[in-house]
């Protein structure tokens, strides 16, 4: 009863910010539209048993990727108050495009019976979590590494080539 | 502890996040929104996996939805980089005017 | 006889190559030319002399055609003839020409027209002869136009040819009928075999030889000849080629039908007349002789067609040495008055008078040759005409057809008149310029003599009167049958000499140097009465050409009208319309054809441009458009698999 409701709530605070964005042409606003939306996201993670989840993505999606991307912003606003503001274009091909695959979709994960039952968690979620990193991950988790030093390298180098 | 929400009803719900991604990135003429749909996008896919996780004992869904978050955490960066870049030198944030690949 | 074969055919080529050495060296080409006459004439006369029985040169040319040569006497005394004339007319020339810049040409073409003489004479064969009788047309064409530089007389040359072509045109008519009707195609063969032509042919053959030998009425042309040089008048005109129409005529004759033989008579006599009227009131020296030679060779032909062709062939024979002699005689005196005053006529006896004390030499040639020509007692000429006199009356008498010998009864008191006439004019009365020139050298007076000696008596016949008496009748006539029993008619004989002498004695009246006739002559003018305009324009008959060839000329330019204005509108037309037909047909190909083509083209555009439109610059859209795709995929596979 309470998850329903709980659903329920946690939805509209996804939902509701994502219409926003898709409407608006105000792209400071539509970001921070989207942090909403990351918090909504967030609560809906905890519903599903996944804290650890709903911790990482609001530290890294509403603290750190929104922040870049109001930085972002910041730094390439073109003129002072109306900066912010863009434009729609093709708003009936997207829209179609969207709505048909929404349809479609829909359609078969409506035909679908999903055979899920429910698994009795034992022990620390995080620290399971922590020994697959190291044990099945543990490829994914050396290449992901990789890949941040390389983003990290990448973007410095990006960010400097900007001074010549 | 919790009930079992409604598969069906997540599988829309992430399927319309997706879609709303979607139509963020076709309508919209700024590369920040089509950064922000990027990341509906990815979100939707980890509610999804993360809901599934949750019958998973070796929680793959979880894990993998990490590496998703690292990944679109990454991505942005260099995203912006190169957008700040651009616009550093065209003065321009509309993907339609930065042509000079066209023809 | 060896010696004799080899002779043949060297008489044949050697005045080629005088020609051609004469023509090849500049200073001295008549010199050398007339050394290798010189050896010709030799060997002529061993030929002549030694010669007994024919030989024939034959070999096959076309299927049934041969080409044949034969010498016997009367050919071999006629190349004799030929080569003593051009010998005499070269060394003549040595002098006539030696201020002439053209000496090579001169000596090469009296050559080539020796060479082709001889060849006509020495031609067995009817193709022979016809090739050589072109020939030598072709050489008196170029001889006569041998001052081209002149257009009137080039544009005489040019006539001469023209006419005698229309005549040699029906002598081929004859050879191609002889051939056609399958007679003998040689003169030996002819004379063998005693055939007998038809009369069509006879006459092709008839008019081929009036053609070239000046008969009426194709004898507009020996006028006009007059203007090459002397010297070629003398060998050519005089001497040689128009006897060619003779000798065929002679060969012939065995072949030809009565009628034919009658109307070569009667050509003959009528000509000899008209030419003796026409002769008589002419101005220019050389016309008053070519006049007469033109009557003489009437005469000549008259004989043959009165059957007496032995008389004839001796009238060849003297009548070529005394005419020559007259034409050198007259050259001499040309030559004077133009070195005397080159602005006036050097031809034009008004000019003329008193010569007889500057140029004796010449004076005594012309006259014994004169009075050779008018057939007084003593010298050649009278024996040669007294036969031939003789033959018509006989002739007269047994077909009685008194015309002809009428008209050549006349024809002698004419001549004699007109020589007369010309004698007084030229070499008596004053003397009317004072320059006195030394008569030249041996080259001009050697041959006059040579000429004038030949035409007195002796050499022809011991009887002064009698022309049987004719040496050379035995030689020649012995095997070719003498057909005539000839004699002299006293009658005849006496009536010739009454003419001759009256003839004389009236121009004598007339033209004494004190009488008024003579003293009005320098200052005359052309005749105006009638009678004299006949004579004066030789009956006309060389404006008769003319309007002839303005006819042609007429219907030429007709033919060219209608050919430029029909039939080349029509071909125009035709070009046209094709062009026209080309043109829509292009039309069609371009709009029609490629227009569908262009059609299909555009369509592919069309829908090539739908597709492409679908894709958009627009990164978004790109990725809008990726999405359908897989989306179309997904349903794809879900629905339908």
């Amino acid at each position: 009863m309470i998850t329903s409701i709980l659903t329920y709530i946690f939805t509209a605070i996804t939902i509701a910010p994502i219409v926003y964005i898709l409407i608006t042409k105000n792209v400071i606003r539509a970001v921070f539209s989207l942090a909403f939306s990351f918090l909504g996201l967030s609560g809906l993670y905890v519903l599903l048993n996944a804290e650890f989840m709903a911790v990482v993505q609001l530290l890294i999606y509403a603290g750190g990727i929104i922040v870049l991307m109001v930085f972002g912003l910041m730094l390439t606003k073109t003129t002072l108050n109306k900066g912010f503001i863009t434009q729609h274009r093709s708003l009936f091909f997207g829209s179609l495009v969207s709505f048909l695959l929404f349809i479609s979709l829909a359609a078969l994960a409506a035909q679908s019976r999903f055979k899920v039952g429910f698994i009795e968690q034992t022990g620390d979620p995080v620290a399971q979590i922590g020994q697959l990193f190291l044990t099945d991950f543990i490829i994914a988790f050396e290449v992901v590494a990789f890949l941040l030093l390389v983003a990290l390298v990448g973007a410095s180098y990006l960010a400097k080539k900007s001074g010549e | 502890m919790m009930e079992m929400i409604n598969p069906t009803y997540f599988v829309f719900l992430s399927l319309f996040i997706f879609c709303a991604g979607i139509a963020i990135v076709i309508i919209k003429r700024s590369a920040i929104f089509v950064l922000i749909g990027i990341e509906l996008m990815l979100n939707a896919a980890n509610l999804n996996l993360v809901y599934f996780s949750q019958f998973d004992p070796g929680m793959n869904g979880v894990m993998t939805s990490i590496f998703v978050v690292v990944l679109a955490a990454a991505e942005v960066s260099i995203a912006l980089a190169i957008l700040l870049n651009i616009f550093k030198h065209y003065k321009i944030t509309d993907p339609d005017e930065l042509t000079s690949l066209k023809n | 006889m060896t010696l004799l074969k080899i002779i043949w055919p060297l008489i044949f080529i050697i005045p080629l190559f005088s020609g051609i050495i004469g023509g090849l060296n500049h200073r001295q080409s008549l010199k050398l030319s007339s050394f290798g006459m010189a050896f010709g004439l030799f060997l002529a006369l061993i030929l002549v002399w030694m010669l007994d029985e024919p030989l024939i040169l034959e070999w096959k040319w076309l299927e049934s055609v041969n080409f044949g040569f034969s010498i016997d006497r009367l050919n071999a005394l006629l190349v004799l003839l030929v080569y003593l004339i051009t010998l005499l007319v070269q060394v003549f020339s040595i002098t006539y020409m030696e201020h002439d810049p053209d000496q090579d040409r001169y000596t090469a073409k009296l050559g080539f027209f020796a060479f082709s003489m001889i060849g006509l004479l020495m031609s067995n064969q009817l193709v022979t002869l016809f090739l050589f009788w072109e020939l030598v047309g072709m050489s008196s064409y170029l001889l006569i136009g041998f001052w081209y530089q002149e257009a009137g007389r080039s544009r005489a040359a040019r006539q001469a040819f023209m006419i005698n072509r229309v005549a040699d045109a029906f002598l081929l008519l004859g050879v191609i009928r002889v051939f056609n009707n399958g007679y003998a195609t040689s003169f030996t063969e002819t004379l063998a075999s005693g055939i007998q032509w038809d009369g069509f042919t006879g006459i092709c053959f008839i008019i081929g030889a009036f053609g070239k030998s000046a008969q009426f009425p194709f004898y507009g042309w020996l006028t006009k000849a007059m203007a090459g040089p002397t010297p070629v008048s003398a060998l050519i005109h005089a001497a040689t080629m128009v006897t060619a129409g003779v000798y065929l005529l002679v060969r012939i004759s065995p072949a030809l039908m009565d009628w034919n033989l009658q109307v070569i008579a009667i050509g003959g006599a009528v000509t000899a007349f008209m030419a003796a009227v026409a002769a008589l009131t002419q101005f220019d020296i050389k016309k008053v002789l070519a006049y007469s030679t033109i009557s003489q060779l009437g005469y000549m032909i008259l004989g043959i067609g009165v059957g007496a062709y032995q008389a004839s062939v001796f009238h060849l024979w003297t009548h070529a040495f005394f005419k020559a002699g007259l034409f050198l005689a007259a050259g001499s005196v040309i030559h004077y008055m133009h070195e005397l005053d080159a602005t006036k006529d050097p031809q034009d006896m008004r000019n003329m008078g008193g010569l007889q004390k500057i140029l004796p030499v010449t004076f005594y040639a012309f006259l014994i040759c004169g009075l050779a020509l008018s057939g007084l007692p003593f010298l050649s000429g009278f024996l040669s005409k007294e036969g031939i006199l003789t033959g018509s009356w006989l002739w007269g008498q047994s077909t009685g057809n008194y015309l002809v010998p009428i008209l050549a009864f006349c024809t002698a008191g004419l001549t004699a008149f007109y020589i007369g006439r010309q004698i007084l004019l030229v070499f008596f009365g004053e003397i009317s310029f004072a320059k006195k020139m030394v008569e030249p050298l041996v080259t001009i007076r050697v041959p006059l003599i040579f000429l004038a000696a030949s035409s007195l008596w002796f050499w022809n016949s011991i009887n002064p009167i009698d022309p049987l008496g004719w040496f050379w009748n035995g030689y020649l006539f012995a095997d070719l049958g003498a057909t005539s029993d000839q004699h002299s008619i006293l009658g005849v004989l006496i009536g010739s000499i009454v003419l001759t002498l009256s003839g004389l004695g009236v121009a004598y009246w007339l033209f004494r140097p004190e009488a008024e006739t003579a003293r009005g002559f320098k200052k005359s003018n052309e005749p105006v009465q009638l009678a004299g305009k006949i004579s004066f324009h030789g009956w006309y008959i060389e404006k008769f050409y003319d309007q002839i060839v303005r006819l042609f000329s007429k219907v030429v330019f007709g033919a060219g009208w209608f050919d430029k204005k029909v039939i080349d509108r029509f071909v125009d037309g035709v070009g046209v319309s094709g062009v026209v037909i080309a043109k829509v047909i292009g039309w069609f190909d371009q709009n029609v054809v490629d227009g569908l083509v262009n059609f299909m083209a555009s369509i592919s555009q069309l829908i090539g441009r739908f597709v492409t439109s679908f894709q958009s610059p627009k990164i978004q859209i790109q990725i809008g458009w990726l999405l359908l795709t897989l989306l179309v995929l997904l349903l794809w596979f879900q629905f339908l698999t």
